[in-house]
């Protein structure tokens, strides 16, 4: 038996708060979607008239992330450098894009998560991403300060 | 002949996310997974509480906002209705449907129904109480007083 360290909703709310504010602009189409360490979801959401594509998109880039432990560039970097096509990897639910979703750690490293943006183009989903997880850091069982 | 249509917004929706998340925790008792849906069945916020139930509670409350949105009645009033079907929520064959507590249907004061709210993770009694308190947090928030 062993401790294993589990994504709070209150983290997971921080995080899709803070990449609501990351992005600044209230009219922009954009779904965030954090999901556990097994890629079950813990926290959606979606600003008004954010279109379907992107917030299927947001949840399966944070399932990509959450299930293979890695950012999205990171995953997809090391995919092309080992010459497998996504398909190879044979899950359905992972998604090939590069930009716009992380893993979230807790204070010890653990993969606890990943949080997942879709709506605006693929760089500012990466940034939304990257901010969020800067001013939202997931302290995680145990880390409180 | 196109026409515009009251459609669920995110401030709303999260007013009454954050309303049944307070009102889970005050009552004290098990995890539990709430999602609240527009009029089709698209989900505009959902959280899940750590250590929510794997195997029901994501599901049915995504089930329950989704029946009682296109339904068009709370999910308590639907098994009312199924109970003497043939085969009861089978009958539907729809594999998304909810017949239970849980449930609530979005309905704003000229009878247009924008979305529904579905709570699962304790008793259908208690899930439905929740859903309850965010119908009546999100309706507030619309009206202007």
């Amino acid at each position: 038996m062993y401790d294993r360290p589990v994504l709070d909703v209150d983290d997971a709310l921080k995080l899709v708060d803070a990449a609501l504010a990351a992005s600044g602009d209230t009219k922009q189409p954009l779904a965030i979607a954090v999901v556990d360490d097994i890629g079950d979801w813990t926290a959606f959401v979606c600003t008004d008239g954010t279109p379907s594509f992107n917030r299927e998109h947001a949840r399966r880039k944070a399932y990509t992330a959450a299930i293979t432990g890695r950012d999205l560039q990171e995953f997809v970097t090391a995919r092309t450098q080992s010459g497998r096509l996504l398909a190879d990897l044979g899950n359905p639910r992972f998604i090939g894009s590069a930009h716009g979703g992380v893993v979230v750690k807790d204070a010890a490293g653990n993969v606890i998560g990943a949080l997942g943006v879709s709506g605006a183009t693929p760089e500012e989903d990466e940034r939304i991403a990257r901010a969020a997880l800067t001013a939202a850091p997931v302290l995680g069982a145990g880390g409180a300060a | 002949m196109s026409h515009m249509r009251k459609t669920l917004g995110l401030a709303e929706t999260r007013a009454a996310i954050n309303a049944m998340l307070a009102k889970a925790r005050d009552m004290g008792g098990r995890p539990v997974a709430l999602v609240v849906c527009d009029d089709r069945g698209d989900v505009i916020c959902q959280i899940a509480m750590a250590g929510v139930n794997a195997a029901l509670a994501r599901q049915n409350a995504f089930k329950k906002a989704y029946t009682s949105a296109v339904m068009r009645i709370d999910t308590q009033g639907f098994e009312e209705r199924v109970k003497d079907m043939p085969g009861g929520v089978a009958y539907f064959g729809n594999p998304s449907f909810f017949a239970g507590g849980g449930g609530a249907v979005l309905v704003v004061g000229d009878g247009t129904v924008i979305g529904g709210i579905g709570v699962s993770g304790r008793t259908n009694e208690e899930d439905e109480e929740i859903a309850q308190t965010g119908k009546a947090t999100l309706l507030a928030s619309l009206s202007p007083a």
